[in-house]
């Protein structure tokens, strides 16, 4: 039996320096899946009625009129710019508190019990008070979207201030800093890296919740054309929609994760020792 | 020479603890000391007194004639601290740290990046500018965090165990650029230690605290002892350390 005694390659190779670095595909899972989800879509349609299972084509042509129908791209947006409207409105509010939980305990004993009460008030709750409470559209997405994301903002920057190291603290205020400096250079900072992960989790929520608050009474917003599709049986449409939205979701996501990665580029990378 | 820091007659109590009781010292201007004792001794409390992060209980903290828990943002630029893990903010550069204590301490902008490079290339860490503090050894970064001290060119320097987490060459070299530095510009050292013979060969004076937080010996170091007066040296440090019921 042949042994070989030879080392693993690494990096510093001169074999492994001269071949190209072949960025695509790294990771060949995502392209594979997808291939077998739309060929076992292709498949169950084949066998299925179009109101149950639409085919990969009249659902391309759905997509293809959303994209370029002047009514329809404005419901996609629309429904994009409440969430977008929603979230800022939520952050900013969910922000102020968490650092003033943070930075007083005193408030924090007054305002952690309401906003855990608000977290553990089901979604589904608020939209129907919304719903008798406001009869303006937009005021009730806005009123559901902050009521139901704010809880994680402010919870998530409480938790963040409050884990910022003691140590570095008090180094920073050996040097007798003012309240501004310190909090540019230390707190926030250090809260940032929870911040983008309660924006992570808040958009997948904010989509949802917006969905959900579209359905009742909203004429404009894919909520609304959802509504109005499943009104006609039309299953091509509503595959046409969730994907777009998903895809639009996707994106963002993606979006957010380069900023965070570009926020928190001082961390250390998977590759990189912890010492020279 | 000028008293430039004074404990006259402070007592430090915290809630079922008593950490200092009585403690007298001066240290003069331009002065090394060290500060050594066992744990527990007060020599923390005595640092953070110093520094003003909180106020005596009981007699009078003065440091360049100024109460330093009272008169807090009058020791910006006067006082900086090397801790005695580096405390380097993670997400900025060695440079950026180096000026972020610049900021924090009201240095004018325009000065941080030539101060900071200037210092950072005394204690030997040119061209180590932009890494990252998880990018540099154990050692680079207590040298980041002594340029950091130094930069804001403050009147006194605390050390707080600073070279303790070090390996024992890698504390030698640190120590004896520390010593350069502070001698060279003429600054006040305060040395908080636990090591007997980083006392000894640290600085002008050793003062040895011992438990509960009293000052058992002040001891002027001789300026080149040979071999006899150190170890006559070290027994006495050690008497004094050694707390009462255990002598």
């Amino acid at each position: 039996m042949a042994t070989s005694t030879a080392s693993p390659p690494t990096a510093t190779d001169p074999a492994n320096a001269a071949r190209p670095n072949r960025r695509w595909p790294r990771d060949p899972s995502v392209p594979i899946l997808i291939v077998v989800l739309l060929a076992v879509w292709a498949l169950v349609s084949r066998f299925t009625p179009e109101y149950d299972v639409p085919s990969i084509p009249s659902v391309a042509r759905e997509v293809w009129s959303i994209l370029t129908t002047g009514e329809s791209l404005a419901s996609l947006l629309t429904t994009l710019a409440r969430v977008g409207v929603g979230l800022v409105g939520a952050f900013a509010a969910g922000l102020g508190l968490g650092l003033l939980m943070g930075a007083r305990p005193f408030a924090a004993r007054y305002l952690l019990p309401p906003i855990r009460f608000v977290q553990g008030i089901p979604s589904l709750s608020w939209v129907i008070i919304a719903v008798i409470w406001f009869a303006d559209v937009e005021l009730r997405v806005w009123f559901v979207m902050v009521l139901v994301t704010l809880p994680g903002f402010a919870l998530q920057t409480y938790d963040s201030y409050r884990a910022v190291p003691a140590e570095l603290r008090d180094m920073a205020r050996s040097f007798r800093p003012g309240r501004w400096a310190l909090f540019r250079e230390v707190t926030l900072p250090a809260i940032t890296p929870g911040i983008f992960t309660a924006w992570k989790v808040n958009l997948g929520l904010g989509i949802r919740m917006v969905l959900i608050a579209e359905l009742v009474g909203a004429t404009v917003g894919v909520g609304a054309q959802l509504l109005s599709a499943q009104q006609l049986f039309d299953m091509a449409s509503v595959v046409a929609w969730t994907l777009l939205l998903a895809v639009c979701m996707l994106l963002i996501q993606g979006a957010v994760e380069l900023l965070e990665s570009w926020a928190l580029r001082y961390r250390p990378k998977a590759t990189e020792g912890e010492k020279p | 020479m000028t008293a430039i820091i004074e404990f006259s007659n402070v007592e430090k109590v915290f809630p079922g603890h008593h950490a200092l009781r009585d403690l007298n010292f001066t240290v003069a201007q331009g002065e090394l000391v060290s500060v050594v004792g066992v744990t527990g001794c007060g020599k923390s409390t005595t640092f953070n007194l110093i520094l003003g992060l909180f106020p005596p209980t009981e007699g009078q903290v003065r440091v360049e004639g100024h109460d330093p828990y009272g008169e807090f943002d009058w020791f910006r630029r006067r006082i900086a601290v090397v801790f005695q893990d580096a405390r380097l903010l993670p997400w900025r550069t060695a440079l950026q740290n180096v000026c972020t204590g610049m900021k924090f301490a009201g240095v004018p902008k325009a000065e941080w990046d030539g101060r900071a490079r200037d210092w950072l290339g005394r204690l030997g860490l040119a061209g180590r500018e932009d890494a990252y503090p998880h990018q540099l050894s154990g050692g680079q970064r207590q040298r980041v965090s002594l340029a950091r001290a130094f930069a804001v060119d403050p009147d006194i320097i605390l050390c707080d165990e600073s070279f303790s987490a070090l390996d024992e060459i890698t504390a030698q070299a640190l120590r004896q650029e520390f010593v350069e530095l502070v001698r060279a510009g003429g600054k006040t050292g305060v040395v908080i230690t636990h090591s007997l013979s980083e006392a000894m060969t640290l600085g002008d004076r050793v003062l040895v605290l011992r438990p509960p937080g009293h000052l058992a010996d002040d001891i002027r170091l001789p300026a080149d002892p040979d071999a006899a007066a150190q170890d006559e040296l070290r027994d006495r440090i050690l008497t004094a350390m050694t707390p009462e019921e255990q002598q």
